[in-house]
């Protein structure tokens, strides 16, 4: 490994850690930590692991078969096997991408006191216009430095001195005493906002345009295990810090405006300002993903140019798809819709298309033809197959028992 | 087709309906919820954790979220609902009182009215005890 990689190794993982949080880690380690304190801890490592092996994946998939995800699944099984599940995940990403910018604007709305509709159109035209006038690297590395804002919450959350104990027997499964039904659409939340398809999509699709090829497996791999780890300790730091501050007093985070509580208590007015700041630029870079990540996959399923390494002009369906993708995003959240509500919800429903998305690229990384000698192991098609499928199951029952209970 | 259709159901037809219980539980839970996040906002106020802006949004939540509660209440039978409905309504009103304090820039007034809230008992077993644990970092 030379200097150059080195530096595009710690760069990447810079660039998880620093976009590793956003709108759907914010909420539901928040609500998780306050309403049962560190007992779901564990679906943020379960999550993780995962994500750490799909990445790894889509990484592997565009450094050895130069193809990023959606391109590669439509070729091996052909544009009518992939209508339905791109249908369904741009209707998702449509779901997190107004959860995103409402993210972006409930941060306005805390330094302002503007409501937060009223931010959902320039906060919209911004996301639009941060894509169409940077490259991709500076959008990739720029908001993720920009993003480590969010380590605030680890700063904190050793600030208030948890019960190493009580935390460690979180990383571990345990039943609910009460509110079961609530804990388990929390937990698919959990998972579902770590496992986001958007994620897989916008790696791969940046590494084709940066050119990976085999000397970059190792890179690969360095980003994703440590930069997707480091994360994790993010997310944690959010719902420790929920747990010790919020749990106590009984404050459910029932809307944004209850969660800068938790920064403000150990930081004072500098915590709550600066849960502003990380609730913001995490959310903006998730927001520019995710609409990137629709127009990556329209443009890739349909054969159109693509890429953000060429100007607008050259790519101008691909820019058109996000353009016009981020309008009606906008439009969920100008209209009032609850941030807090939509974005647990999108989470939940996300890990309803995971298997969708998945279980193909499962298929086709155990596919000689774009992988060679470097498929999938055993040890890794099974760990990611048993998570994706419990986690199909668990929301299957629990999503429609959440919504019937009325939370 | 027919069974799995049956089962996604299962779980919808289970619970339907939200026990009564449950839901005046619920109802107490979020009275109690909002009760300590208005009180703990004030007094992070009086102490300059944050800024006035943000107890007045704080505020705004409160009162918009706080009447879905009264209609979840409307469910239960009166001999259930008759504890959380009146806390609900008590907090309303202490809600509405800080709204006007603020409005007034009476800050002195708002902070009394928010140390005579009670603080959620859910976790905290008394106020003595929920204002130990606020005193921890």
């Amino acid at each position: 490994v030379n200097a150059k990689k080195l530096w595009e190794i710690a760069l990447g993982i810079v660039t998880s850690v620093g976009g590793f949080i956003e709108v759907g880690a914010i909420a539901t380690a928040s609500q998780s930590g306050a309403h049962f304190r560190f007992q779901l801890i564990w679906p943020i490592v379960l999550g993780t692991l995962c994500v750490i092996c799909l990445i790894e994946m889509s990484g592997r998939l565009a450094a050895i078969g130069h193809h990023p995800l959606p391109m590669a699944v439509r070729e091996r099984f052909g544009v009518r096997f992939v209508v339905w599940p791109v249908v369904f995940g741009l209707i998702v990403d449509l779901l997190v991408l107004a959860s995103e910018i409402g993210g972006v604007c409930i941060a306005c709305q805390l330094v302002t006191g503007i409501k937060f509709q009223w931010w959902a159109i320039p906060v919209g035209f911004f996301v639009w216009a941060a894509i169409w006038y940077d490259t991709f690297d500076r959008i990739e590395y720029g908001i993720s430095f920009l993003g480590l804002i969010t380590l605030v919450f680890v700063v904190g959350a050793f600030h208030v001195h948890p019960p190493i104990a009580e935390v460690a027997r979180g990383l571990l499964p345990t039943l609910p005493k009460m509110e079961a039904t609530h804990y388990w659409f929390l937990a698919v939340s959990t998972i579902g906002s770590i496992i986001a398809p958007y994620l897989l999509n916008f790696y791969s699709s940046g590494a084709v345009e940066d050119k990976w090829d085999e000397s970059y497996l190792i890179v690969n791999r360095l980003t994703a295990g440590l930069g997707m780890s480091f994360g994790m300790i993010v997310q944690i730091g959010v719902l420790i810090v929920a747990a010790m501050i919020l749990y106590p007093r009984g404050i459910r985070v029932e809307r944004y405006e209850q969660a800068p509580l938790a920064l403000a208590g150990p930081f004072g007015i500098w915590g709550f300002y600066l849960f502003a700041a990380a609730l913001g630029i995490a959310c903006f870079g998730a927001a520019i993903e995710v609409s990137m990540d629709s127009a990556y996959v329209l443009s890739q399923v349909l054969g159109w140019n693509w890429g953000k390494s060429e100007k607008p002009a050259k790519n101008t369906r691909f820019n058109l798809t996000y353009t016009l993708f981020i309008i009606p995003a906008s439009l969920i959240i100008l209209i009032g819709t609850d941030p807090l509500k939509l974005t647990l919800f999108s989470m939940a429903v996300t890990t309803l298309i995971l298997p969708l998305v998945v279980l193909p690229f499962l298929v086709l990384m155990n596919d000689p033809r774009y992988l060679g000698k470097h498929t999938n192991g055993f040890a890794m098609n099974i760990a990611v197959f048993v998570i994706i499928i419990l986690t199909f199951l668990l929301a299957i029952v629990a999503i429609p028992l959440e919504i019937a209970g009325g939370s | 087709m027919r069974i799995s259709l049956i089962l996604l159901l299962l779980p919808l037809l289970a619970t339907g309906c939200e026990h009564p219980d449950e839901k005046a539980e619920r109802v107490d839970k979020t009275t109690g919820s909002w009760s300590t996040a208005v009180r703990l906002t004030a007094e992070d106020f009086e102490h300059a954790k944050v800024p006035q802006l943000y107890v007045k949004q704080m505020l705004d939540a409160a009162q918009e979220e706080l009447p879905q509660s009264h209609k979840d209440l409307a469910d239960v039978p009166p001999t259930q609902r008759t504890g959380p409905d009146a806390r609900l309504t008590l907090l309303e009103a202490r809600v509405h009182a800080m709204q006007e304090a603020l409005d007034m820039g009476a800050n002195d007034h708002l902070i009394a009215i928010a140390t005579t809230m009670p603080v959620d008992a859910q976790h905290t077993k008394s106020e003595g005890a929920a204002r130990r644990s606020r005193e921890t970092p």
